[in-house]
């Protein structure tokens, strides 16, 4: 009998926290939202953005092994397209960094003052 | 069992948003003290918009935050529309959890749905594209 208290203890316990199959689990969404967020900084700021993708695609892959939903899959996209952007952002930052020069020169000219 | 695990998975996503807004008072309270405008924190231009003439997804959202937190909520909007979204949804989902605790239940909280990140990426993305057509075709610059 105690043995049996215990398994069904042992067995609430286990449900409160580990999500049913195809039910959204607190690293999908943490991965989605980390993606969404390294989106819209990545650009800004290509480590940042370099970083944020890493860290949404590894809590996406691992969350979706946990349990497979349409969160985690969106997470991977995301936290991959991040990544994309964001190299995208710091080759034209190098590029920048450059001819650094040339572009203060027209960044005045266009209005920016530092 | 997929109730329980619900209501406990939307519990936790509350602490974190908790935990968010925070940090943000905390960092709004800083720059209050120093007298730094949110706009002064990075002065680099969008290398997007300054190299290839288009915007990049979170061009506006520094503006946004600012306007935002002066009230002008359509100029935050207009700036980019996912801080107004981020900031109303969290205001609603927190206020719902805080008194579903402290009236014993009575209020009903907000269960976390998926929906909330996928809306929040649609906009992203349609003011991305709004924006960079209004700019490379209409010649009307939003921000």
């Amino acid at each position: 009998m105690d043995g049996q208290n215990f398994n069904n203890g042992y067995e609430d316990m286990y449900q409160q926290n580990t999500p049913a199959p195809n039910k959204a689990s607190g690293l999908s969404i943490a991965a989605l939202v980390v993606a969404i967020v390294g989106i819209v900084l990545g650009c800004c700021s290509g480590l940042l953005g370099v970083v944020c993708g890493i860290v949404a695609l590894v809590l996406g892959v691992v969350g979706n092994k946990q349990s497979k939903t349409g969160l985690g899959t969106a997470a991977i996209v995301v936290a991959i397209v991040c990544i994309v952007l964001s190299i995208i952002s710091w080759i034209i930052g190098i590029i920048f960094l450059a001819n650094a020069d040339t572009m203060i020169q027209e960044l005045e000219s266009m209005g920016y003052t530092y | 069992m997929e109730d329980t695990y619900n209501i406990r998975l939307s519990r936790r996503c509350y602490y974190v948003c908790l935990g968010i807004i925070a940090a943000a008072i905390i960092v709004g309270c800083v720059l209050k003290l120093l007298e730094i405008p949110i706009t002064k924190l990075d002065k680099t231009p969008c290398v997007w918009i300054t190299y290839l003439g288009v915007y990049c997804p979170g061009c506006g959202g520094t503006r946004a935050v600012e306007a935002l937190m002066q009230g002008e909520f359509l100029q935050s909007f207009l700036y980019h529309p996912v801080v107004l979204y981020t900031a109303g949804m969290m205001g609603v989902y927190v206020s719902s959890h805080t008194l579903n605790i402290f009236t014993g239940g009575r209020v009903k909280a907000l269960l976390f749905h998926g929906w909330y990140l996928y809306l929040m990426l649609a906009i992203i993305i349609v003011q991305w594209l709004v924006k960079n057509v209004l700019k490379l075709v209409f010649l009307i610059e939003l921000c």
